[in-house]
């Protein structure tokens, strides 16, 4: 999978990081299983410190998306975590700030939720195609 | 004879390095001007093409200066590597003087106002194969250890003294006594020459991957073939140049006549050379003039990270846990000159080479 990281940007890049990898399984472009770069290959190649690289696989790997095997490297988990309560509570937690944003500035109920729906289908559609 | 040898030869390196040297805007890359980033598009800026112009005519004029020089001197053999020298000095300083401008000129544009910059990673770059196997060093291998058995069982229908240095031409200019020192000489240069050959397709492809994220698919692809054919370049050059100086311990060994080693060092410098510029014009620096159908993402452009290269040419980025990059101005890999490791391993083969120096001489 091909992404891009922004090093300027106010998002940290292990952040950057965790959230190209999980919309890459998302969408398949990562299949289960995929090898994923090594900690030291894929900071270097980015031109960042080893140890922010580690932090985004460490956070994945905990979350439950990659593998980290001492021999065979890091990989895409083959069994995905499901829908655990840790997960609703960061969904809630997201979405909360989202929604009140949202109706701060005025975006109706429809358009968020049409916005939620827009979104997962783009999704499951690049995942098909 | 002598002379008239060492200025064909002169030629036979000068032109072709003076032709590099005088194209090399246009063997970079496309995100690549003058050792300054650009986004790729900027590369048919008018003002850009205009300086290319310019930088090639000062490159080859001054081409023709070290020519000339070279045909007025009678003593061609000093001359040789003085004008080279000198003419890779001040090819540097027409190339600092296009960086400076090339800078100045950015500095007026806006093009990182539109544009969002970023670097782009390919997480499956490394699955595919990138370099050929260290394993073809087996015949390399083979070819200095076949030399060293050789020599030896042959030692004693050898002549006592051995020729141990040559002139471009093949005559002999230093002559030694036979023994187990003088005809280990080539085989552990040989050696050492495997391990160079070995470090650097073992670097090839752990050299940093830099994808332009204006064309993401392309750029990796054509990176790949570009590490994959200079690769591929360096097993054969390397497996060619042992070979080579296997026959020239041979011909020494039995006083072949100078004229027929003369003659395959030519072919294998012209070889190379050849191999060097062919390479050179239809891959370019990151394989950008390899022809690929892409598909661009206007809204992107590559970082903008000149502050980390010194002089447009030295890679200096302390955060950057890469030890070899691409060159930015040039064809081929350069160090990051701030990670302490750059300097241990060149350190290490210099270190290496002056022990072989120091075990060998008297």
């Amino acid at each position: 999978m091909i992404f891009n990281l922004d090093l300027e940007s106010e998002v940290p890049i292990y952040q950057q990081i965790v959230d190209a990898i999980i919309y890459g399984i998302a969408t398949r472009q990562l299949k289960p299983g995929e090898p994923l770069p090594s900690v030291r290959s894929l900071s270097a190649d980015i031109g960042i410190n080893m140890h922010t690289v580690n932090k985004a696989y460490q956070i994945l790997k905990n979350d439950g998306f990659v593998l980290i095997h001492r021999q065979k490297g890091v990989m895409v988990n083959t069994e995905l975590p499901g829908v655990e309560p840790s997960f609703l509570e960061k969904l809630h937690a997201d979405l909360k700030n989202l929604t009140a944003e949202a109706i701060c500035r005025g975006l109706s109920r429809e358009a968020l939720v049409e916005q939620v729906q827009k979104i997962y289908q783009q999704m499951m559609d690049e995942r098909r195609g | 004879m002598s002379s008239l040898f060492t200025f064909i030869l002169f030629l036979i390196v000068f032109i072709p390095i003076a032709l590099i040297q005088t194209c090399m805007p246009i063997l970079t890359r496309r995100t690549e001007s003058f050792g300054v980033a650009i986004p790729a598009e900027q590369f048919h800026n008018p003002t850009l093409k205009q300086m290319r112009k310019t930088y090639a005519t000062g490159s080859l004029m001054l081409a023709i200066v070290a020519l000339v020089l070279m045909l007025l001197t009678r003593n061609w053999m000093p001359a040789f590597p003085i004008l080279l020298l000198a003419y890779l000095v001040s090819s540097f300083f027409v190339y600092y003087y296009f960086h400076r401008k090339m800078k100045a000129f950015k500095a007026e544009q806006n093009w990182y106002i539109e544009k969002k910059q970023a670097v782009t990673v390919d997480t499956s770059f490394r699955s595919q194969k990138l370099t050929y196997s260290n394993g073809w060093f087996v015949i390399g291998l083979c070819l200095s250890v076949a030399t060293i058995i050789f020599s030896f069982a042959v030692y004693d229908k050898i002549p006592s003294r051995i020729p141990m240095k040559f002139a471009l031409d093949g005559t002999a200019t230093r002559w030694a006594d036979k023994n187990v020192r003088t005809l280990l000489y080539i085989p552990i240069i040989q050696l050492y020459l495997l391990g160079l050959f070995i470090f650097v397709n073992v670097m090839i492809g752990r050299a940093k991957a830099v994808i332009d994220p204006d064309a993401p698919e392309a750029s990796a692809q054509r990176n790949a073939i570009f590490r994959r054919r200079w690769s591929a370049f360096m097993i054969t050059m390397g497996t060619l140049l042992i070979l080579m100086m296997g026959l020239t311990q041979v011909s020494m060994l039995f006083n072949v006549h100078p004229e027929v080693m003369g003659v395959l060092h030519i072919i294998f410098v012209v070889i190379v050379i050849m191999g060097t510029i062919i390479l050179s014009f239809t891959t370019g620096q990151g394989g950008s003039r390899i022809k690929l159908p892409a598909k661009t993402n206007a809204t992107l452009v590559n970082r903008n990270d000149d502050r980390y290269w010194k002089l447009g040419v030295f890679y200096f980025n302390k955060e950057d846990p890469a030890l070899f990059v691409e060159k930015r101005f040039g064809i081929g890999w350069t160090n990051n000159f701030a990670h302490p490791l750059s300097w241990l391993i060149i350190i290490g083969f210099i270190v290496i080479i002056i022990l072989i120096g120091w075990f060998l001489g008297d």
